[in-house]
């Protein structure tokens, strides 16, 4: 160091040895005296410009309706996006099972070898096909809602009222936030979790997210809400069965959130609940257009982008494991045969388990996983419709309502993603911080449909 | 088959030789961690010295270990000896604050960052204070935003070794009836009385008059409120006597205390708020002078949180910390000024 | 298991050069580099969208767990280079935001900062851009959310401000791209020394005030020409490890304006 630089810093430290004790905090009030001042002479105020954002926010943050109107809120988009989600999504299948049709046969006119046309049309293409017809539309409906909702305002005010019950659970308010994001997509509710400054806090709100279904497991929740919930009402109640169904699975989840925070903040992560300060910005008028524009270019298509990257190569898996005979019995069928005990106990079978662990890459690939591992891939018929898919799973594969159950709390509850648990491991920067949030939902997933599983069983149901 | 053997020769004399330097490494820390505990003790008993029965005990050593170890800290010119008194010399002192100021500021930044109960800081303090360089330490208080005390109140040393609250403290129940005086330290251990007189709103920095002073307690006035306090639990606080009362009575409401829709302003920010969350309060607003109104109170959680307008945007905060922003009922009670 | 990395003093290079203005540059092919820097929800990424449109990255800034956003544009035939700061309340505490913000500040040199202000809480924001007159004086407030203000009935007179701070002011709606273009038509202004900006300076304390004109002539002795010295010897007297480890290295001289040939 040179002897002018030493001096420099020798000057500073003594100098501030000399100053009063707060002068940090005199430095901020002179800053605001002089805001203050200049605000005075540059603003004129025209009534009081609190008035009706009071009164929205009364109504928000209402002792009797504040949390129904919260919970009402969710279900409402949840309903729109089931409903408006099914029409283009049948059309998306009956499109692009169209063009595997197409395509295969033009394999054939061409002669390539008939295992190479099932490989490519009726394995990988397929898996993509369906990815892309079930997960886009509801995409395309739901983050616009809401990202709508964020640029209104109201999330800060989610947190606000949240808040009570995250401090009971040693956790911050803020993991509300993250908690949101999460819906769209766990690893960028992990992400997000840098707004929460209270590294203990942040650490919980990571280890926590997948607690919140993302947009990989909805088609899941909603084709077993639609299958299982909504056959047994009257057709014109059926969307808001399924809507119900999926709302309970949501709050199952959000309860896991509670639950686990506070058991964390108990064991592992223990310690007080710190500091929250959260500003809740003035409500404002989002610019649709835009919402729409970047909503689609920023989530939908990056998600969809990375749902079909991942569900291409799995798709080719899952047939070749659906094609190679080992004796008299596929790798599937031998793989499931192993799983299933496991999966009998915890109310579910082999196959959905394999299909999990073939879907560790992508949530979004069960369903196709499923399906192809229980038909075979040769053999496989095109799902597209409701009925079809109702009469595999219960007719020829014994499905029950516990199975519908325990399949939905596991999908809300297991182990999260590859991607997940990457952004686990950069957000955290610890291998063993990615193994906890990876093996604690799963160990939740489990014992939680093992006590539903056998306290049904015990209970006389299915 | 020499191979082998020699191979397993070579193999043990390695994990010999690497137990040893571990071993040696291990002690090398162990003293450095006695010596430095040494000097801790003998800057707690700066003004009379310490005897080496005493220092013993507190080390748990036997005398002749401790006697070496004196020795040892004599010829580095940090203790000096005076009748059977060890003291600390300037340098000993300086020194110990050293070590004082890492183990303090280390507690801060644990209660700042993991939110441990108060009893576990100190343990895991006790720990680092003997690893932080000079340069980590610089880096910390910044990164913590530079505090004045740590989580007990406790004054933290800065880089020069001065505290920033030189008052020697007596114990509350030396005090004699009808005086002024204000909190310097509150002792705390053990941890229920402590929790006692953090209820009871007494932290450093808490002015008083105190009324009567009687062997079955302490009769004291705390704006406005009276309280008794039990002798064991007066003894655990220091205060400092003050000439003269104060010239205008402090405030004593916080933000936590006003109704929704009045406006107040603020008048300081508790001591006990230090740091990185001293300033963010500061940052957004809630300066002295500034105008604050209570607007939204949190349903479910009772008023926890509450949503204040302040300069201009509305900020939630949790009840702990509205209770710690200590507030003045404003006069006028009309509109912000524009 | 460790709940989060111990504080490790930095390593000395870790920070030189703190921020590569010629490496954001990207060896000519940008002209200028702006800086958006501006409160949380002020419709600073609004701006910062409207301006670069497509043309942006967005990563993390080095060591650290902040997005970084980066983008560009053209404008009066210059590429201008946009790096969006972390929105903060403040510039004076250590917390990884509010570092990146102030250092960059200072030790990226932008060739001009625009300071979003949300006109609705005026008070509140003016806090953070008085900090931002300190550091450097190429700066442009937009005054942005006017429409929310006067839907509100607050009335903000553009010109009485820009008068009281000594910088140019510019009304916006960003969520409708009111006022951008004369928003950039002063950028570029101020840039090419058209427009002369006399940032207003915070009071100080009396005793910081001569705390801080001690230190002034020591640091310009040690680095001749160093532009705003005032708010080194502020960040110094504060312990800001960044602008120590600047002077110990003497990092510091990178700041000194090359004299023009």
């Amino acid at each position: 160091m040179k002897p002018e630089a030493k001096r420099i810093l020798e000057t500073a430290d003594a100098l501030r040895r000399t100053l009063p004790e707060d002068f940090r905090d005199r430095l901020v009030e002179s800053l605001y005296a002089e805001a203050e001042a200049i605000t005075r002479r540059v603003v004129h105020l025209e009534g009081d410009p609190l008035s009706w954002e009071e009164r929205i926010d009364r109504i928000v943050t209402h002792p009797l309706w504040g949390l129904p109107l919260m919970v009402l809120g969710l279900a409402v988009i949840f309903w729109i996006t089931i409903v408006g989600a099914n029409y283009p999504s049948e059309l998306l299948a009956a499109v692009l099972f169209a063009i595997e049709d197409l395509g295969s046969r033009a394999f054939a006119a061409l002669h390539v070898p008939a295992i190479l046309t099932d490989f490519l049309w009726h394995g990988v293409y397929r898996g993509l096909a369906w990815v892309v017809s079930v997960m886009l539309p509801p995409m395309a409906i739901f983050f616009p809602i809401f990202t709508i909702l964020e640029d209104l305002g109201y999330l800060p005010r989610v947190a606000f009222n949240m808040d009570w019950l995250f401090k009971k659970a040693g956790a911050h308010g803020k993991q509300a936030l993250t908690m949101a994001m999460g819906f769209g997509c766990n690893a960028a509710g992990v992400v997000a979790t840098r707004i929460i400054e209270s590294p203990r806090e942040r650490l919980i709100a990571i280890l926590t997210n997948n607690f919140v279904p993302c947009n990989g497991r909805w088609p899941l929740l909603i084709m077993l809400g639609s299958l299982f919930f909504a056959a047994v009402v009257p057709p014109r109640f059926r969307s808001l069965a399924a809507t119900g169904a999926v709302l309970g699975a949501v709050l199952v989840g959000v309860f896991f959130t509670f639950l686990v925070s506070w058991l964390l903040s108990r064991t592992l992560l223990r310690g007080e609940p710190s500091a929250f300060t959260l500003e809740l910005p003035p409500y404002r008028r989002p610019n649709v257009l835009r919402i729409l524009y970047t909503s689609f270019i920023d989530r939908t298509v990056k998600i969809l982008w990375r749902a079909v990257y991942m569900a291409a190569p799995a798709g080719g898996l899952i047939w070749i494991l659906a094609n190679v005979q080992v004796g008299s019995r596929s790798l599937v069928q031998i793989l499931a045969g192993w799983l299933q005990p496991l999966g009998h106990l915890i109310g579910l079978d082999g196959m959905i388990l394999l299909a999990y662990i073939v879907a560790i890459p992508a949530n979004e690939i069960v369903i196709p996983t499923l399906i192809m591992g229980y038909t075979g891939a040769r053999t496989m018929v095109e799902l597209e419709s409701l009925e079809a898919l109702r009469h595999l799973l219960v007719d020829q594969q014994g499905w029950t309502l516990l199975t519908a159950v325990s399949l939905m709390l596991f999908a809300v509850l297991h182990n999260p993603c590859s991607t997940t648990i990457l952004t686990i491991w950069k957000e955290t920067g610890s291998k063993r911080w990615a193994a906890v949030g990876t093996f604690l939902p799963l160990a939740v997933a489990f014992a939680t449909t093992f006590v539903v599983a056998t306290l049904w069983r015990l209970l006389g149901g299915g | 088959m020499n191979f082998l053997a020699a191979g397993a020769l070579l193999a043990l004399a390695g994990l010999a030789g690497w137990w040893l330097a571990s071993g040696r490494q291990r002690y090398r820390a162990r003293r450095r961690e006695t010596l430095e505990d040494t000097l801790k003790f003998l800057a707690g008993h700066d003004a009379e010295g310490a005897t080496v029965e005493a220092l013993a005990g507190y080390l748990h050593l036997g005398d002749r270990t401790t006697r070496n170890l004196l020795d040892r800290l004599h010829r580095q010119g940090l203790v000096r000896l005076q009748g059977n008194r060890i003291l600390l010399t300037p340098e000993g002192r300086r020194q110990a604050t050293r070590i004082l100021r890492a183990h303090r500021l280390w507690e801060f930044y644990l209660s700042y960052t993991t939110d441990l109960p108060l009893q576990d800081l100190h343990r895991l303090a006790e720990k680092q204070e003997h690893r932080l360089t000079p340069e980590q330490l610089r880096d910390l208080a910044a990164r913590v935003g530079h505090p004045l005390r740590d989580p007990h109140g406790d004054p933290i040393p800065d880089e020069a070794g001065t505290l920033p609250l030189v008052a020697p403290g007596k114990p509350l129940t030396d005090v004699p009836a009808q005086t002024w005086v204000q909190v310097v330290h509150v002792e705390d251990e053990p941890a229920d009385i402590f929790a006692q007189i953090v209820a009871e709103g007494i932290d450093p920095g808490t002015v008083f008059l105190v009324l009567e002073n009687l062997p079955t307690g302490i009769h004291l006035r705390l704006d406005g409120r009276d309280l008794w306090l039990a002798p064991i639990v007066a003894n655990n606080i220091s205060v400092q006597v003050l000439p003269e009362a104060p010239p205008r009575p402090l405030p004593r409401k916080t933000l936590a205390d006003i109704e929704p829709g009045t406006w107040v302003r603020v008048a300081r920010i508790s001591p006990r708020i230090q740091g990185l969350l001293r300033r963010r309060l500061l940052d957004l607003g809630f300066t002295r002078g500034a105008r604050v109104k209570p607007v939204l109170r949190s349903a479910f959680g009772h008023g926890d949180p509450t949503a204040y307008w302040v300069r201009g945007s509305l900020i939630a905060l949790r009840r702990e910390q509205a209770r710690e922003i200590l507030v003045q009922e404003d006069s006028h009670e009309t509109a912000p000024p524009a | 298991m460790k709940l989060l990395p111990r504080p490790k003093a930095a390593p000395a290079c870790e920070t030189c050069p703190l921020f590569p203005r010629e490496w954001l540059l990207e060896e000519g092919k940008w002209d200028y580099l702006v800086a958006l820097a501006g409160n949380p929800n002020t419709g600073k990424s609004t701006i910062f969208n409207a301006l670069t449109g497509l043309r942006q990255h967005v990563g993390n800034w080095p060591g650290k767990t902040v997005a970084r956003a980066e983008g560009g544009f053209s404008f009066g035939g210059k590429r201008y280079k946009v790096v969006d700061l972390p929105g903060t309340y403040s510039l004076l505490t250590m917390s990884q935001e509010e570092e990146i913000a102030r250092d960059f500040l200072l030790f990226g040199r932008p060739d001009a900062v625009i300071v979003v202000v949300d006109a609705t809480a005026l008070e509140r924001n003016l806090n953070l851009t008085l900090q931002v007159l300190e550091i450097t004086s190429r700066v442009v407030v937009a005054l942005n959310l006017m429409d929310e203000a006067r839907r509100r009935g607050i009335r903000v007179n553009p010109r009485a401000l820009s008068r009281e701070l000594g910088v140019p002011v510019v009304p916006t709606v960003a969520r409708t791209g009111k006022g951008l273009r004369r928003l950039l038509e002063t950028v570029e202004g101020v840039i090419e020394g058209r427009i002369a900006t006399h940032p207003r300076r915070i009071p100080l304390d009396p005793e910081l005030e001569k705390a801080v004109q001690t230190l002034v002539p020591l640091l310009l002795e040690a680095f001749p020409g160093l532009p705003h010295a005032r708010w080194i010897a502020l960040r110094l007297l504060d312990g800001d490890p960044s602008i120590r480890r600047a002077v110990e290295t003497g990092e510091l001289a990178r700041l000194v304006p090359e004299p023009v040939p």
